[in-house]
């Protein structure tokens, strides 16, 4: 069997948990998965060290830049 | 809640199959975690191994204060031909699709099998199985997950090893000719339901992963009815899990006895360990 293999499916999830009802989402990491019942089950099991009260995955790509580092906060010129 | 002493044999048996079962698929998840396809496998199958022991420890301790039975003796003081575990998981995964399918199939009958008391009457039991379905929610999301990524090949494997692995996984759901759980109402669904609901589950889900044709299975759900059965232990009759399986489990060579000295100590001498907790004071604390 291989070991740490990747697959063309796999994809970045950003994983976001809050530890108390009343403190706003914050992202805790990334996770990597094949698809999304993997991301959701590894983000639960992997992020394990805190008793969050919400824990969230969303696939990377979905986010929509606004400002950029590295590049004086410019993400295109017309 | 007063129960007659064949309800409380019946509940024993049963929660022995569930807490055995669960036990021995937590040393497959254990024995083969380095098998696992990508880094975050490894932790996920600790992950979820800590939970299937978590669990097993948790209806062993139950049942030690319910039953009035001798501390730590129904982990370390059985045998091979005492353990109410599955004959699904004796024996070994031959390659990485019989392996997601063996433990698809494990997770989809213990858990159907413990739901049947999810909603009972006797609430130390209904409570700890509720718990125990939270957890396996992500187990399962995990195993579907791994079976959606299975490749061609992986596929075939998983079809090669369908024969042997789901008759034995709904023979663990054959019914009791009496259920005494059922007449007390500590179970709320019989068992014949619960083995109709997962075959439909588990079919359309493999369904979903590989082609099979509707003689091939008939002929698998014929294979796992034997008259031989032992239905307190729900596996054949004076049927013995493999003992190198059961060494993986509980070892028993003397260095392994070592490495285990104090608890096995605290079992011989009745020291318990466990009374006080001191707190780790470099915890870090947020």
């Amino acid at each position: 069997m291989a070991l740490g293999r990747s697959s063309d499916q796999d994809q970045m999830f950003e994983v976001f948990g809050r530890d108390q009802i009343e403190r706003p989402l914050a992202h805790i990491g990334s996770i990597v998965a094949p698809n999304q019942e993997l991301a959701v089950a590894r983000a639960r099991i992997l992020y394990s060290e805190r008793p969050w009260v919400e824990l969230c995955v969303a696939p990377a790509d979905v986010f929509m830049g606004c400002l950029a580092p590295n590049q004086n906060g410019s993400i295109g010129v017309a | 809640m007063s129960m007659s002493s064949s309800v409380r044999d019946a509940l024993k048996g049963e929660l022995l199959c569930i807490a055995d079962s669960n036990w021995i698929l937590g040393h497959w998840y254990c024995n083969c975690m380095l098998n696992g396809r990508e880094l975050t496998d490894f932790t996920s199958m600790a992950g979820i191994a800590e939970d299937k022991l978590g669990h097993t420890r948790a209806l062993f301790r139950f049942m030690e204060e319910y039953f009035d039975l001798p501390e730590y003796q129904l982990e370390f003081g059985r045998g091979i031909t005492e353990i109410h575990s599955m004959q699904l998981l004796d024996a070994p995964p031959q390659n990485w699709g019989d392996f997601i399918l063996t433990l698809y199939l494990a997770d989809a009958v213990i858990w159907r099998f413990s739901n049947t008391l999810r909603e009972g009457s006797f609430a130390p039991v209904a409570n700890l199985v509720t718990k125990f379905g939270e957890e396996a929610y992500f187990h399962q999301l995990c195993i579907d997950g791994w079976l959606k990524a299975l490749d061609d090949t992986e596929k075939d494997d998983l079809l090669n090893a369908l024969p042997s692995r789901l008759p034995l996984a709904l023979a663990w759901l054959q019914e009791n000719p009496t259920d005494h759980l059922l007449d007390a109402g500590i179970r709320t669904q019989a068992i014949a339901d619960a083995r109709a609901s997962t075959t439909e589950l588990v079919l359309n889900k493999l369904g979903s992963i590989v082609d099979f044709s509707s003689d091939q299975l008939e002929a698998l759900l014929a294979a796992g009815e034997t008259s031989d059965w032992d239905h307190r232990r729900r596996r054949p009759v004076a049927s013995a899990m493999p003992p190198r399986l059961w060494e993986s489990v509980v070892p028993t060579s003397e260095a392994a006895q070592i490495a285990r000295r104090p608890l096995a100590v605290s079992v011989d001498d009745n020291i318990d360990l466990f009374v006080t907790a001191k707190k780790d004071e470099t915890e870090p604390t947020f």
